[in-house]
């Protein structure tokens, strides 16, 4: 299972993609929306993890993006928050992402479980 | 996760904050008039941002609590909603500097500093409530 992760902090790009890859997870990582929409239309993956606040193209104009491109559509995306980001949450959901995770170093399972509930995957 | 992988990722966390204070104090340092550069209030908005995540997921909640503060104060600036007056800049810069001394703190100590009386202080002076904030 591939998933794209498009984030611009050096410190969770390396910690999420090092975690996901202990769990047998194929990560590619892209530093903001717009290379992560380059990434996604090359090599379409099974899962976006998506920060919201990017340079360049932030999380919201990928979810725009992506809703407007059909190959993209159904590509599930999994928002990352902070502390207090209630609004940008409720935004990124109505623009059509799955489900969102708050960013945490101690709390890695609550992730893995709804990356795994999305892509359907046992245990 | 082993404890050597852990404490590469404690590194990374410390090189990537730091670096962003450094990123701020240079650009605040930049500020030469009182019509901000709307881009360098955006990188400022987004380090502050970066802060906040980086802190909180790491378990440093008064040190994020304050990135936080910075990231409404950048966030109301941009949209007209604060006043950038000299006054806010010698605040801001205090703020980035106390961010600046608890990073140190965890570097060596491991632990953070308590900046809530710092906190309390800037919300007053700029009328922000974090608890506010959604």
């Amino acid at each position: 299972m591939k998933i794209l992760l498009i984030e611009d902090d050096p410190f969770f790009q390396k910690f999420y993609s090092f975690k996901l890859k202990e769990q047998k997870f194929e990560v590619d990582v892209a530093r903001d929306g717009v290379e992560g929409m380059t990434k996604m239309q090359q090599s379409i993956p099974n899962l976006v993890l998506l920060d919201l606040i990017m340079p360049n193209k932030d999380g919201f104009e990928v979810l725009q993006d992506k809703m407007n491109n059909p190959q993209l559509r159904d590509i599930p995306v999994l928002v990352f928050s902070t502390l207090s980001q209630e609004q940008d949450v409720k935004k990124a959901l109505q623009l059509g992402a799955k489900d969102y995770v708050n960013k945490s170093f101690f709390d890695f399972d609550t992730l893995l479980t709804k990356v795994k509930t999305i892509l359907n995957i046992q245990g | 996760m082993d404890e050597n992988t852990k404490n590469e990722f404690i590194t990374l966390f410390l090189q990537t904050s730091q670096g962003n204070v450094s990123s701020m104090k240079a650009l605040i340092a930049k500020k030469q008039s009182d019509k901000p550069d709307p881009d360098i209030l955006s990188v400022l908005y987004r380090l502050a941002h970066s802060l906040k995540g980086e802190c909180s997921a790491m378990g440093f909640v008064t040190t994020a609590k304050n990135s936080h503060l910075l990231e409404v104060v950048f966030k109301k600036i941009i949209n007209n909603e604060l006043l950038f007056t000299p006054e806010l800049v010698v605040d801001i810069s205090e703020s980035i500097n106390q961010l600046e001394y608890s990073l140190n703190h965890i570097a060596s100590s491991g632990s953070e500093i308590d900046l809530t009386n710092h906190i309390s202080q800037f919300e007053q002076r700029t009328g922000i409530r974090l608890s506010d904030v959604r």
